[in-house]
């Protein structure tokens, strides 16, 4: 049995409410010592499980906050042990008391991620799960919500499961051949090998190349929006957080002058960097602000560049425009309600372009549009439920079985013989294995003999 | 009466021989008990020796002082290559041992030793005092006592024939069965279950029309077996080949309502790898054409052998099937096929070493271990003959792992798999099969074989200089460049060889696929080496790559072989197990992580479970 464990679960710092968190054997025993009903007739020895308890949280005679008790008793739980949620009023100092107060009684503290990890070990959950719970809890998005959740289904399984049964196909045939010689059973061609292996293979690349995107996803896109000052950068940013304001994050910015906030845009959270505007200037303080510009700008994933319609396109904005990385900007034509100063002539074609006014709100839906487009490289139709490998550990696995089968192909193409492309492709089955499950040699033998008459 | 030795061996078969050698070349007083003489070292079944994954273990036993690799090279009578274009490593033999020589000789051999007493007794009990060991009963009133006991009892352990609806206990056909002492071994705490294996029929030669069946001869200057054979010539007498028709899978079909596999008068397991030709009709009714080989047994007999058409239907339809194979139609039938069914002890009661761990210097080896196969029982008897040895001269026993052997990897694996079926050796069953080759047993084996001790000091000193000057010359081959001179690349065009336009290691010449050790001379001063060496100096060289990977692995397998499993650990505690994982560990024990990995039924899920559970016992996270 393991030992009683509590942590704070909710994040440290000011905030509504704060969790401290208990399980194990002695949950309630803990909770006995330190907490009293505000019912007095009501006992905390039979509290019903899934029940919400009002009252307070003492240590010893000293009472420390007016708490809600909830009361989850096992095996149902998500750790499959007794467990404990005390919801205190937020703030860093009641919340740590109270933890300290379930140390004192007889928890221990929780290391990262060790509820999870209960809940794995007492069989809740498998391991490809646990991780989809850690990369729920750090999903920024929607759509990586989703992500997560459709891990947590086994899609990414079931489709490792459909690439795995490929490989073992061609191992099981080049196995059977060497295992039982005397069968009579036909040696596998070559070119059949090597194309059965490039169905493989062409599934895990197209795995791997949602990963950029997976992770974009759920880390947010850093999106800085550039300009010279007066542009309109703020405004546009406004403009945009108006659109969501009901899911905004406000993260305190590290510099006076670079302003990150969070945005989502059909599922996609973006963090959007508001920069300080970029110009030549002897003005020290400024000058390191417009450094930091620079440095959010080479690290951006996506770079909104604004301009004026109202005012002349000048040769320092061409500079920094020619400077960036076309295919992660785009150009936003702001203040389209005013006249017309600027030269279009001077944006070239190989920009994407957005006339808005951010103003009057004009264009904002376009442009939303268009950055999802770039960003994903699809149309906003694309459906919520593929699979996006976002994890890099599924990564570097997939890449250690593609590298794998290209392998195996490169032996096949240079003629060696069938006892080595069976090695390499021991490492493609084995990156997948880790992934989900496992196949064992038990598993190729099993499949020998569903596939080939053998034995004499 | 009563009598004391060192080591008692119970069975004479390929198992029982090798224990008895083994223990008598150490300097053991051994008795072997037989229930007839004459059927020493018997073949029950096929007289096929090696093919894959055998013959790599025939080569491993051969190295540690066994005898079955040498006895085949000297008494066969073809020996043939298998597995020629699939790569070096899955390059093996395969012989065809005159069935009669290898009996007889196997028994002069036998006799030959001082300090071996051949006894015809039938065993019927265990004489034990604190589970430990005394010796045992016979039959008829005898008590034999000794330090340590070795059971090869094969299938004569309540063996039971059946021959379509009829059946008669015998340990083979027309030889007793020892119906006592499976229930002794019940009585001292081990678990007795049964097997069921099968055999063909014999035919007489004059009855096959030789002009319907193919020849198929082997070779005529043969490699060998046994790293100690020295032979200028070798028998090279046909097998024949032929083939089911429309007509046999119909007669087949027809008679399986009389299949006792049908009828359920077999409920036990038998090989998946052996199918019987009922069997191969049930599970492949579209396929039309099997092999069926006709194997002579040997040069003293016209006896037969129906390979492939393994089957314990009744005798009319046995005769009614062959009858369809083209060559066999006026087949007379000397001995019908029969299925045996025989007790077996649970392997997981054993140790590494093949002791039980029930009782104390009890060891067990081929088919009392769940095992089929000649080559298995003979590798089995060697290590239980060489550990039973050592434990009484209180030494530590000598134990094969995964990574050097398939006989290690048979140990393990019959220690710690679930036992569904009786268990053949098989190249896919090894991860390492190109380190674990055929050709270089007498190389990964030498140092254990200097702990076995049972090989001659001499041979063993005399491989050792040959196994350094390999490693030396493959070390010299790497080291040594050519250079793209005028001279060079003339001399490789008149070789019909690519020129070179950048210097080069010798290394990579000879890893071309049309390069050897002798023709590379024009650049290299090559050396007299004696053919074994020379296979080996070209095997490293040209598959470094691919060695070097699997070293890779192998040294991932010894990092779990590390991760040691606390001896106090109490599998239901962890919950998170599956219910299958937790009864096989259970019942496995596995020491350390490595050996989880071959245990049916745990899955990977299980393994991160047993990790972290561990981890989090090591922390003192738990109560």
């Amino acid at each position: 049995m393991f030992k009683t464990i509590t942590a704070i679960s909710t994040p440290r710092g000011e905030g509504a409410i704060g969790i401290v968190r208990i399980s194990g054997s002695d949950a309630f025993d803990i909770l006995k010592k330190i907490f009293k009903l505000k019912v007095l007739t009501k006992s905390v020895d039979n509290l019903k499980n899934f029940s919400l308890n009002y009252g307070y949280i003492y240590d010893g005679e000293r009472l420390i906050d007016e708490v809600l008790v909830a009361i989850m008793k096992k095996p149902n739980t998500f750790t499959k042990e007794n467990m404990v949620e005390i919801q205190c009023h937020g703030g860093f100092l009641v919340t740590q008391k109270i933890l300290e107060v379930t140390i004192k009684y007889g928890a221990i503290l929780a290391e990262q991620g060790e509820f999870t990890k209960r809940a794995f070990l007492n069989g809740r959950i498998s391991l490809e799960q646990a991780e989809s719970i850690m990369d729920l809890i750090h999903s920024t998005s929607d759509r990586s919500m989703s992500n997560s959740i459709s891990t947590l289904q086994g899609k990414l399984s079931e489709k490792i499961s459909e690439i795995k049964t490929q490989l073992l196909d061609v191992i099981s045939h080049v196995n059977v051949v060497i295992d039982y010689p005397e069968e009579g059973i036909d040696e596998p061609l070559p070119e059949n090998l090597y194309q059965n292996l490039g169905f493989a293979k062409k599934s895990i690349e197209s795995l791997l190349l949602t990963y950029q995107k997976g992770k974009k996803i759920k880390e947010g896109i850093k999106t800085a929006i550039i300009g010279k000052p007066n542009v309109g950068k703020s405004s546009i940013l406004n403009a945009l957080l108006k659109e969501e304001r009901a899911i905004v994050t406000h993260i305190p910015g590290t510099t006076r002058d670079i302003i990150e906030e969070n945005i989502h845009i059909h599922g996609i959270s973006l963090k959007l960097i508001d920069t300080a505007g970029i110009r030549e200037t002897d003005d020290i303080i400024e000058q390191m602000g417009i450094d930091k510009s620079m440095i959010a700008l080479e690290s951006a994933d996506l770079v909104l560049f604004i301009v004026d319609l109202s005012r002349e396109f000048e040769t320092d904005e061409r500079a920094l425009l020619e400077s960036l990385d076309v295919s992660k900007t785009i150009i936003v034509m702001n203040k389209s309600d005013l006249k017309l100063y600027l030269d279009l002539k001077l944006i070239q074609e190989k920009y994407k372009k957005v006339t808005i006014s951010a103003i009057q709100e004009n264009g904002l839906e376009q442009l939303e549009k268009t950055i999802y487009e770039l960003i994903l490289n699809e149309k906003i139709e694309a459906k919520m439920d593929d699979i996006l490998i976002d994890n890099i550990r599924h990564k570097t696995a997939l890449e250690k079985s593609l590298l794998g089968i290209k392998q195996v192909q490169e032996t096949i193409s240079n003629g060696f013989p069938l006892d080595l492309i069976a090695i390499d492709l021991k490492d493609a089955i084995d990156g997948l294995s880790e992934i989900t499950g496992e196949i064992t040699n038990e598993d190729i033998l099993d499949n020998i003999f569903k596939k080939f008459c053998v034995g004499k | 009466m009563t009598e004391k030795c060192d080591i008692i061996v119970v069975g004479g078969g390929h198992a029982g021989i090798e224990a008895t050698l083994a223990a008598a070349r150490l300097g053991k007083k051994v008795t072997l008990f037989t229930m007839n003489i004459d059927c020493i070292a018997m073949m029950s079944c096929n007289p096929a020796m090696g093919g894959p994954g055998k013959s790599n273990l025939m080569a491993e036993t051969d190295i540690l002082g066994g005898e079955i690799a040498k006895h085949t090279d000297e008494h066969n009578l073809q020996i043939k290559n298998l597995n020629t274009t699939k790569g070096v490593s899955s390059k093996v033999l395969r012989a065809q041992a005159d069935k009669h020589h290898y009996r007889m000789k196997m028994r002069e051999k036998l006799e030959s030793f001082s300090n071996i007493t051949i006894r015809q007794e039938i065993v019927s009990e265990l004489i034990l005092e604190n589970s430990t060991i005394m010796g045992v009963k016979t039959e008829i009133f005898n008590s034999y006592f000794a330090l340590a006991t070795i059971l090869a009892t094969g299938t004569f352990l309540k063996g039971k024939v059946i021959i379509g609806d009829f059946s008669y206990s015998a340990g083979r056909q027309g030889e007793n069965s020892a119906e006592e002492l499976s229930n002794s071994l019940r009585e001292h705490g081990l678990e007795v279950f049964r097997f069921q294996t099968a055999t063909p029929p014999r035919i007489s030669k004059n009855s096959i029309d030789f002009s319907k069946v193919e020849e198929m001869f082997g070779e005529d200057m043969p490699n060998y077996f046994s790293v100690r054979t020295k032979k200028d010539e070798n028998l090279n007498l046909p097998t024949w080949l032929t083939h089911t028709t429309i007509e046999t899978i119909e007669m087949v079909k027809k008679n399986l309502p009389h299949s006792p596999i049908v009828k359920g008068t077999i409920e036990t397991h038998g090989p998946r790898h052996c199918p019987s030709i009922d069997r191969k009709v049930i599970n492949f009714p579209e396929k039309i054409k099997h092999q069926i080989f006709l194997e002579q047994e040997s040069l003293e007999s016209s006896e037969i052998y129906v390979n492939g058409f393994t089957t314990s239907m009744p005798a009319f339809a046995q005769e009614e099937i062959l009858k369809t194979i083209p060559g066999l139609e006026k087949v007379e039938i000397m001995r019908y096929g029969y299925a045996i069914e025989y007790d077996y002890v649970n392997p997981h009661q054993l140790k590494h070493s093949l002791e039980t761990k029930v009782i104390e210097n009890l060891f067990l080896a081929g088919q009392i271990n769940g095992t089929s196969g000649y080559e298995e029982a003979a590798a089995q008897g060697l290590i239980a003959g060489i550990n039973a040895s050592k434990k009484i001269s209180g030494q530590e026993p000598l134990i094969l792992s995964r990574s050097n052997s398939y006989i290690g990897i048979l140990i393990d694996d019959i220690l710690t798999k679930k036992m569904i079926e009786p268990y053949r050796v098989l190249p896919s069953r090894s991860d390492f099969r190109l380190s674990l080759r055929q050709d270089n047993a007498w190389r990964r084996l030498l140092e254990k074989s200097r702990e076995a001790g049972v090989l001659d000091r001499e041979v063993l000193e005399y491989l050792s200089v040959l196994d350094k000057q390999i490693n030396e010359e493959v070390k010299r081959i790497e080291e040594a460049f050519i250079y793209p001179t005028k001279e060079v690349n003339k001399t490789l065009e008149n070789m019909e060889e690519v020129g070179i336009k950048k210097r080069i290691s010798v290394a990579d010449l000879l890893r071309r696929e049309s390069m050897n050790y002798s023709k590379i001379e024009p650049f290299f001063e090559i050396k007299e080496f004696e053919k074994k060496e020379i296979e080996q100096i070209e095997i490293e060289v040209k598959y470094r790559h691919f060695i070097a990977k699997e070293r890779e692995q192998i040294i991932k397998i010894k990092e779990h072989e590390a991760f040691l499993i606390p001896s106090e650990i109490n599998y239901d505690k962890v919950n998170g197990l599956s219910n299958i994982a937790r009864e096989n560990l259970k019942d496995v024990k596995p020491e350390n992580i490595e050996q989880v990995f071959n245990i049916l039924g745990v899955s990977i899920h299980d393994i991160n479970i047993l990790i972290l559970y561990i981890k989090e016992l090591k922390k003192g996270r738990l109560i």
